[in-house]
């Protein structure tokens, strides 16, 4: 197969339960090698389609690909050629992390030293060497989500569909699990992962889909959809040495300002225009002798463009 | 070379037989193992962790030692001279027959119905196991703990064939 296909593909994509358009014609693709962060409010269709690219549910319209295999034809395929992490981890009693590894490397037919290799690759990746014979009910939350990602990639896809990977992961946990997604897209890895920790999305992330209320309304590299300028405001950050009496009143008089929020020595407000109107107004506030020792503008988040295209609606 | 030395030196083909022989046995063992149905082989490290398994083992075999206790009691001299063993078989039997009329099926229910309750049955239906694969495996492994308790039992039933009374083609039938 050419390698410009792509790894993951929704083609008008669409899923009803009774007059509830969970997905509602969602179309996207993945390619090798890139992170694509699903992201959107609670209920707005991002599990629905996950599971259906896993193969637990199925379109009512369109289709979903995985590596060109639709997951309505050739399901099989397609299971073949993804790991699956829900966004709940579910595991056996009296099992160790070992004999749960093992277990799936068998379910997936890998046979003797194969099976030995791919459990001996997925601990070291994952780090769980050290906690091989403990058993799993005895695991941290930090370490269960480690092992559920094991187990995912046991058998090595080229595919991995990540459902809230990072809920209830502490700093530290989120943090490892943002390198250990990194380096499966290094790999060549297909990724398609939601969170609601959109910061965290934006640094691992080369695509970004919003979704809400089953419609996809807007898709694209991080950079561009923070740079989508609907509502050119900044906001701004100010440090005067000593009070910032005056500086509010003469923030007010000014066109393009507003919020203007005073908090002991720091001045926040919201600045309509380009980088060329912050110069202009802090080259004003030193000629009118306000004592400036910090100045930033904070650019737009991930966290802002969702605020703005999302109306936090729910079918 | 000395008759010793000439023993000592045709030991090791014998020796290097055995070990190529129990080399096979264990190549062969490996092989059944490699080729086992996971299921069977994930309940069955399960459920020997078990405390659910532990307990009734435990509880079988302080029944039937003791139903062997009681038993030679009662029977006193009849145990030497008597035909005895029918009624020391059915005593086993029940002990028996309440381990793997009750307990193995209630786990292996269990074992099924959590699949679904704790949802797990969709990340193992993603896998390349078949659903005859999956309820094969739960179903084995119920046989397998089954012939555990048969074979802790077994002892006991010898022995109610030496107490005569019984052929052993009727212990078979019985316990079969």
């Amino acid at each position: 197969m050419a390698n410009s296909q792509p790894m993951i593909e929704l083609r008008q994509l669409h899923r009803f339960f009774g007059t509830t358009r969970a997905v509602d014609n969602v179309s996207f693709q993945v390619q090798r090698g890139q992170v694509f962060g699903y992201i959107g409010p609670n209920g707005a269709g991002k599990t629905t389609s996950m599971r259906i690219l896993a193969t637990l549910d199925l379109p009512n319209a369109g289709d979903a690909f995985v590596d060109g295999f639709s997951v309505v034809e050739d399901p099989d395929r397609v299971r073949k050629r993804l790991g699956f992490m829900p966004d709940y981890f579910t595991t056996y009693p009296n099992i160790d992390v070992r004999e749960y590894l093992d277990f799936f490397a068998r379910a997936y037919h890998l046979y003797g030293k194969d099976r030995s290799r791919a459990i001996g690759r997925v601990m070291s990746f994952t780090g769980l060497a050290a906690l091989a014979d403990k058993p799993i009910q005895g695991l941290s939350k930090g370490m269960k989500q480690r092992l559920c990602l094991g187990r995912a990639l046991i058998h090595d896809p080229p595919v991995m569909i990540l459902d809230e990977p990072a809920a209830g992961l502490d700093p530290r946990a989120r943090i490892e699990l943002r390198e250990m997604i990194r380096a499966l897209a290094n790999e060549g890895k297909a990724i398609l992962i939601s969170s609601h920790i959109l910061t965290e999305l934006a640094e691992i992330c080369d695509i970004v889909g919003i979704i809400e209320r089953g419609r996809l309304i807007a898709v694209g590299k991080v950079d561009d959809i923070q740079q989508q300028d609907r509502s050119p405001q900044n906001l701004v950050e100010v440090r005067l040495v000593g009070g910032v009496d005056g500086l509010a009143g003469w923030l007010t008089e000014r066109d393009g300002v507003s919020g203007i929020h005073a908090d002991g020595n720091t001045v926040r407000f919201l600045l309509r225009g380009d980088e060329a109107a912050e110069a202009d107004v802090l080259r004003e506030m030193i000629e009118h002798g306000f004592r400036v020792i910090a100045f930033g503008a904070r650019r737009r988040t991930l966290e802002d463009v969702f605020m703005q295209v999302t109306k936090g609606l729910v079918q | 070379m000395t008759p010793e030395g000439f023993i000592q030196a045709a030991a090791p083909p014998q020796a290097a037989s055995e070990a190529s022989r129990g080399g096979r046995i264990d190549a062969a063992l490996e092989w059944l193992g490699e080729r086992c149905n996971p299921i069977l082989v994930k309940e069955a490290r399960q459920a020997l962790k078990s405390r659910q398994f532990v307990l009734t083992f435990g509880l079988l075999l302080i029944a039937a030692w003791a139903w062997s206790l009681i038993g030679l009691v009662m029977m006193g001299s009849d145990a030497a001279f008597g035909q005895t063993g029918p009624s020391m078989f059915m005593g086993y039997y029940v002990i028996l027959a309440a381990s793997l009329g009750l307990f193995v099926p209630f786990g292996a229910f269990r074992s099924l119905a959590g699949e679904q309750e704790d949802r797990t049955y969709e990340l193992l239906s993603i896998t390349d196991l078949s659903p005859a694969q999956i309820v094969s495996g739960k179903l084995g492994s119920a046989v397998v703990q089954m012939l555990i308790y048969l074979s802790a039992v077994a002892p006991c039933l010898a022995f109610t064939y030496m107490l005569r009374g019984l052929s052993l083609p009727t212990i078979l039938l019985v316990v079969g």
